[in-house]
């Protein structure tokens, strides 16, 4: 068992959120799972921008341009729905059969704006096959599971967030002449975050260090469903609670809550939705041999 | 990052699983007829001194989590031995007149009972009336401890009495290790709602020598606290948490509902999942504290969640079980008894319906917990409770 970062991955934590907080680039898009999860993480912390993710993906799936990139999962007779931040970008990576994505220039698609809790730059994209430039053969499965990890992580970094964020705020606001923090059931509702928070993270970590270290697809794939299916319900439940905490301060526009609670949300539906990974994990203890 | 235990730890665990497969084969043939959790009292001293003999009853971090896990996965008598129990207090407090003890509690040879509980002082241990008062050399204990586990098969208790009768808790009492075979100790059996044996100690004017006193007169508060935090590992949780788990999957792949096979009953597939992500992250985080207790010292936060966690979890599966399994999940049978016809899970899940009750409020209610990671993790100062 060896359950810390490394020191390096401990630096690459703080560069990334250096780098986040005067709304820099990401240190990295493409490495180890647990370094992009050390990066994911970070980002959620701020609520960054959820282009990093469609570059992960981009480079997961073997594309390596320097154009911005989005990547479209759901597609269907030349129509990719819920394309993220697809509005920004100049090539489009979309799927056209389980091992084919063909990459499809700006100019040869047709956006139509399908706004998200979490991105308004999500769109739904035209497009014909005939029109694109080249085609990559990729297990797209394999690089979705590594870019769930990842986007899990980021889920992680929300929740962990906005669980600081809830703690400032009951430790702080005084209401009959004491801090909420003195209220049981306010104290009790934190542990309650602190340890989703705790059983979150340790289940995107797990996953990323066994994507690491080299484990058949079938073990990745099933991690990385673990992963969502714990992380993104309990944060989920995390940033909802910080919600319930902040009161009245907290649905403020400009107070970071919201984008904490909008972004997990959208995870929760993103690179496979909460049942399907639930499906995927029922299929593996109840179909096959014992 | 790596939640796997190293390859010598994994062997050690194939080790203990061989001889439990092999020492609980004919367990159903020594079913206590008056603790249906149990074993009777022979056959569990013949266990305790066979895990003795292989060194297993005093181990610690990786091999000890590793081995609570199995103990419990395989439901063998293991996990309440005198050196879980005891074993932190004596080791760390005990003086030279407790060797000979220690040695025993080691090789499995003795039984003890641990007794803190009383009728006005279950979650407020502060409140204990339980009092020893000096006596020549020695002391006179008083009192009366209640829901003791193993007290009728126990041949030492230890326990906590009051021995200043003003103090603040920090100062207020003393730890005393009492022979059940003494005159004043009174053991009344206190069955418990799923079978469990529990009972009821009264000392009357029990004459201890003053030897029996363990650690520092005044000390018992904190030594207390120390012991209960170094318990166990929370990780036997886990494996009666596996072992339920293993049964509810069995239950999906072979069981129906209405004619229609579980197993293409997307709701099973989904309470089953569930389930496997639970069990899965609460493995995590119990690694997580065996791993922090090895390499740093125990994280008495850490350690808190973990119990939380774990004991919530066996109350999902509890429920997840019956509630598949419709009437033959309210089935019960005890546990190394026959199970009646129709028995789901062959009784075990009504079993667990009944047992995982007093997992959340045992060892320090949940309630506590919540407050003790919102104080120590969080630092969130609470107010009088």
């Amino acid at each position: 068992m060896d359950l810390a970062l490394t020191p390096e991955q401990e630096r690459l934590a703080a560069t990334a959120r250096q780098a986040f907080s005067s709304g820099g680039p990401a240190p990295l898009v493409a490495g180890s799972l647990v370094d992009l999860a050390v990066v994911a993480r970070e980002l959620g912390r701020v609520a960054g921008d959820l282009a990093f993710h469609a570059e992960v993906l981009a480079r997961l799936i073997g594309w390596n341009g320097p154009e911005v990139v989005a990547v479209g999962l759901d597609t269907r007779d030349g129509v990719a729905e819920f394309v993220g931040c697809a509005a920004r970008a100049s090539t489009f990576l979309l799927q056209s059969s389980p091992t084919t994505v063909l990459v499809v220039a700006r100019t040869d698609v047709e956006l139509v704006p399908q706004p998200t809790l979490a991105d308004a730059d999500c769109c739904r994209v035209t497009f014909s096959p005939a029109a694109a430039r080249d085609a990559i053969a990729v297990d797209v499965a394999g690089a979705v599971a590594r870019a769930a990890i990842v986007l899990a992580a980021d889920a992680v970094g929300a929740a962990e967030a906005a669980l600081e964020a809830a703690v400032d705020h009951v430790k702080a606001r005084n209401q009959w002449g004491a801090p909420l923090a003195t209220l049981q059931a306010v104290r009790h509702r934190c542990a309650d975050m602190l340890l989703d928070v705790a059983l979150a993270r340790d289940a995107v970590f797990d996953a990323a260090g066994i994507a690491d270290r080299g484990a058949d697809e079938v073990e990745v794939r099933l991690a990385s469903a673990y992963a969502m299916a714990t992380a993104v319900e309990r944060c989920r439940r995390v940033t909802a609670s910080a919600h319930q905490l902040a009161g009245g301060q907290g649905i403020d526009a400009a107070a970071l809550f919201h984008h904490w609670y909008r972004r997990v949300k959208c995870a929760e539906s993103t690179f496979g939705d909460l049942r399907s990974h639930r499906e995927h994990i029922a299929a593996a203890l109840l179909d096959g041999p014992r | 990052m790596d939640f796997r235990f190293d390859p010598e730890t994994e062997r050690f665990r194939s080790e203990v699983r061989a001889f439990l497969e092999e020492a609980m084969a004919n367990a159903h043939e020594h079913a206590d007829p008056l603790d249906l959790t149990g074993l009777d009292n022979d056959h569990e001293r013949e266990l305790h001194r066979r895990a003795g003999e292989r060194g297993w009853l005093s181990l610690s971090g990786e091999r000890r989590a590793v081995f609570e896990y199995e103990v419990a996965r395989a439901d063998a008598p293991l996990i309440d031995t005198a050196m879980t129990l005891a074993g932190h207090a004596i080791t760390t407090y005990g003086s030279s007149q407790h060797a000979s003890l220690l040695q025993q509690m080691v090789s499995g040879e003795v039984e003890m009972c641990i007794a803190y509980t009383e009728p006005g002082a279950g979650s407020d241990l502060s409140a204990i009336a339980t009092s020893a008062v000096p006596d020549g050399e020695g002391w006179l204990l008083t009192g009366r401890k209640v829901l003791v586990t193993g007290a009728l098969k126990a041949d030492w208790c230890l326990t906590i009495a009051r021995t200043e009768s003003d103090a603040k808790p920090a100062g207020a009492f003393t730890m005393f290790l009492v022979d059940m075979r003494a005159p004043g100790v009174r053991v009344e059996p206190r069955p418990t709602m799923n079978g469990w044996m529990l009972a009821d100690i009264t000392f009357a004017d029990v004459r201890l020598d003053a030897g029996a006193a363990v650690g520092v007169v005044g000390s018992g508060w904190r030594q207390l606290a120390a012991a209960v935090d170094a318990e166990r590992s929370g990780m036997f949780w886990l494996g009666f948490a596996r072992h339920v788990f293993d049964l509810l999957v069995e239950h999906v792949r072979v069981g129906a509902r209405q004619g229609v096979p579980l197993v293409r009953d997307p709701i099973a597939r989904d309470a089953v999942a569930r389930c496997a992500v639970e069990v899965a992250a609460v493995e995590r985080v119990s690694r997580r504290a065996v791993w922090t207790t090895v390499t740093s010292g125990a994280d008495a936060a850490l350690n808190s969640m973990v119990k939380v966690a774990a004991t919530e979890l066996l109350q999902l599966l509890a429920q997840t079980t019956t509630e598949l399994s419709g009437q033959a999940g309210t089935v019960l049978a005890s546990l190394f008894g026959d199970a009646p016809p129709g028995a789901a899970g062959g009784g075990r899940f009504a079993w667990e319906y009944l047992e995982r009750v007093h997992g959340t409020i045992s060892v320090g209610a949940n309630e506590l917990q919540r407050d003790a990671v919102a104080a120590r993790a969080l630092g969130l100062a609470g107010a009088a409770r």
